[in-house]
């Protein structure tokens, strides 16, 4: 079979190029200060970026989760509490204080993107190659993967927990709302069993010594794909130099 | 004592609480308070597995691949180990994620990774229980005669059912040594009739369809009708989707086609789970809530509605039928697995329901407590209250004399009756 050759390999983006693209288009996102420019860049590059990686469902999810509330609290406050952007007078003007709230949400849902895009959406085997290339390594590397493998644990973990709650009669109907209520239930048996996990998982590292089997990992060859590679980063430097032209033109 | 390891393959047998797992930690010099009366020297690498496989994984493996090859140490196109993986299959469950995994499953995956690790000392402690038998006989062949110069110890309860083929030695704790940890009473038999159930009823399961993610279904078009107080046992290769259509017909998860009818009623279960389909995890440590092994049992009689008298008789038999008697007031956590997993056991059976689905109930239990479970399984359907069992170990399959169910690529197919050969 393929997967028993002697290393697998996978078509990917070099580890540089992700990283310029990475740092490019954060750096331009957070320069960039006209709103009408972010959200076109936004559905010019990022939308396709995030549909053509498959992690379209997760943005959503951010987008909803995230980004929507983070933009009524804002409006919230930069609307109608301050009535003005930062720096302003109180109530002197209320369009400027909701452009702002809106300019800091389409950051918000730019930089998610780009980091779901370029990071979340990278294959396990890349994901390692990469972050060695990036000179993350041993317990580093230990800590990276766990924030990676932990988030997805403890969905699995809290839906056992809820599940086995219901099959003991403890809660009728798992609605999303008689679920939000029952967090607090949730959380002592979760943190147990992590805690527990953790100690085991101590032991196991422990005795086994995987420590010191950590620089195999990232050791793949990776099949860059150049000219994708090469997009990647025009695209994210163009991204840069348009906003860096927009913010500071004007100055000079 | 003196552990000679004279062959390849030790043998640890001995009932619960012996002391197999205290000797197999000490073995591999992994046990907190180290035994006076086991001494091993050891020259360098050993590795014990425990029965708890979820918490014996890395924890950054990401991919099954990923995992074996952090044990390995290099690509795994180049470790000796990929013979054995090409036998246990594991190759078609290389991307997925281990904690995604069956049990069987994950056992493969953990004593596969500890193969590649190749210490000088492998134990393993009850974990091969969820394995089934084709797997469970290439690892132990392996591990036997695939490792020269290497020494592996094993403690099973299903030992009495392998088929041994390699040179080995055997011990018998309950023999030689004294008991270190008798917190628990033995399992045994109590009159049933005061958990008897209120309500029975047929259980109809109609053209189940299942999957998890789209495209891929688990359970494609899965049909039977399960009589009021009958015993059925689910049975199917690792990663089959016996856990997905047990947790189905317990009306925890919900099939995307089909329905589940209990009484002819077109009110699906999964209204009310719980409340007429109790269901025992294989994991017990998900359902383990409270901080006292007597409440752990009480707080789900409460919710059923019966009133104190019923809980306190209905507590009293699980705590006396399941040995927990001496252990009520402390910590469910702090227990050892075999212990945890008959509080689980102890809580669903005492709620005395018209239906439950048992995922593993024998788990760590010596062949005694496995014959007062199976006792207490025939005389609680004698009473009306049907099970539906999925369990690895043959010899409990064919004593309970039950009805097999054969899941097999996604159909249900109901075969004949198991029973004493």
């Amino acid at each position: 079979m393929p997967i028993m050759a002697g290393r697998h390999t996978s078509v990917c983006i070099h580890p540089f190029a992700r990283a310029a693209a990475l740092v490019c288009g954060i750096s331009g996102t957070l320069i960039g200060n006209c709103w009408p420019v972010l959200v076109l860049g936004y559905a010019a590059i990022v939308v396709p970026g995030v549909v053509f990686s498959k992690v379209g469902r997760n943005h959503r999810r951010f987008c909803a989760g995230v980004a929507l509330p983070f933009f009524v609290s804002a409006t919230i406050v930069w609307g109608i509490v301050v009535g003005d952007q930062p720096g302003g007078m109180r109530h002197r003007d209320v369009a400027a204080g909701v452009q702002f709230a809106f300019l800091m949400t389409v950051r918000l849902v730019l930089l998610g993107g780009i980091t779901q895009w370029l990071l979340a959406a990278m294959p396990t085997d890349e994901l390692l190659s990469t972050l060695t290339r990036w000179h993350v390594r041993g317990e580093l590397l230990v800590i990276v993967l766990s924030t990676v493998a932990f988030g997805p644990e403890i969905v699995r973990l809290a839906e056992q927990v809820s599940m086995a709650r219901h099959s003991r009669g403890l809660v009728r109907r798992r609605t999303l709302l008689i679920e939000s209520t029952q967090v607090p239930t949730l959380l002592r048996p979760i943190i147990a069993l992590l805690l527990r996990s953790a100690i085991r998982r101590g032991e196991v590292w422990r005795q086994r010594g995987l420590i010191d089997r950590l620089p195999c990992l990232g050791n793949v060859e990776l099949n860059v794909a150049h000219i994708t590679s090469v997009i990647y980063v025009c695209l994210a430097a163009m991204w840069l130099v348009v906003n860096m032209t927009i913010r500071f033109a004007g100055r000079t | 004592m003196i552990i000679n390891f004279g062959k390849p393959l030790l043998i640890i047998d001995g009932p619960n609480f012996s002391g197999r797992t205290a000797t197999l930690r000490n073995i591999t010099d992994s046990a907190s308070t180290p035994m006076s009366h086991v001494r091993a020297r050891l020259t360098s690498s050993s590795v014990y597995i425990g029965p708890e496989i979820y918490n014996s994984l890395s924890g950054i493996g990401l991919t099954v691949r990923l995992e074996i090859q952090l044990h390995a140490g290099r690509p795994l196109g180049e470790s000796p180990i990929r013979g054995l993986i090409e036998r246990l299959e594991l190759a078609r469950i290389y991307d997925r994620s281990p904690f995604t995994l069956s049990g069987g499953e994950q056992a493969m995956v953990v004593i596969a990774s500890c193969l590649a690790l190749d210490p000088d000392v492998l134990a393993i402690d009850c974990a091969l229980e969820q394995v089934d038998d084709g797997p469970r006989s290439v690892l132990v062949n392996w591990i036997a005669n695939g490792r020269r110069g290497k020494y592996a110890a094993i403690a099973d309860n299903s030992l009495s059912e392998w088929s041994l083929e390699v040179p080995n030695v055997r011990i018998d704790l309950e023999a030689n040594t004294s008991r270190v940890d008798h917190r628990c009473g033995p399992l045994q038999f109590v009159d049933c009739s005061p958990i008897a159930p209120r309500l029975t009823g047929e259980l109809r399961l109609d053209r189940l369809q299942f999957a998890y993610c789209a495209g891929a279904p688990i359970i494609r078009n899965a049909s039977a009708r399960l009589c009021a107080g009958a015993v059925y046992v689910l049975a199917g290769k690792n990663g089959v989707g016996k856990t997905t259509l047990s947790k189905i017909v317990s009306g925890l998860l919900r099939p995307q086609v089909g329905q589940v009818l209990l009484r002819g009623n077109s009110v699906p279960p999964w209204d009310q789970p719980g409340r007429l389909i109790g269901y025992h995890f294989q994991n017990p440590d998900v359902q383990l809530f409270t901080t006292r092994v007597e409440d752990e049992i009480c707080i789900g009689l409460s919710a059923l509605g019966y009133t104190t008298s019923e809980v306190k008789v209905r507590r009293d038999w699980a705590l006396e039928a399941f040995g927990l008697s001496s252990v009520r007031a402390e910590h469910p956590l702090d227990l050892p697995f075999v212990a945890r997993k008959r509080i689980a056991l102890a809580s669903i059976l005492a709620a005395g329901l018209p239906w439950i689905v048992l995922d593993e109930p024998t788990l760590g239990q010596d062949q005694q407590s496995r014959e007062a479970i199976r006792t207490i399984i025939s005389a609680l359907s004698r009473y009306g209250t049907g099970f539906v069992v999925v369990s690895h170990s043959q010899s409990f399959r064919k004593s309970l004399q039950a009805t097999s169910l054969l899941l097999q690529n996604g159909t249900l197919t109901v075969a004949d009756r198991l029973g004493p050969e």
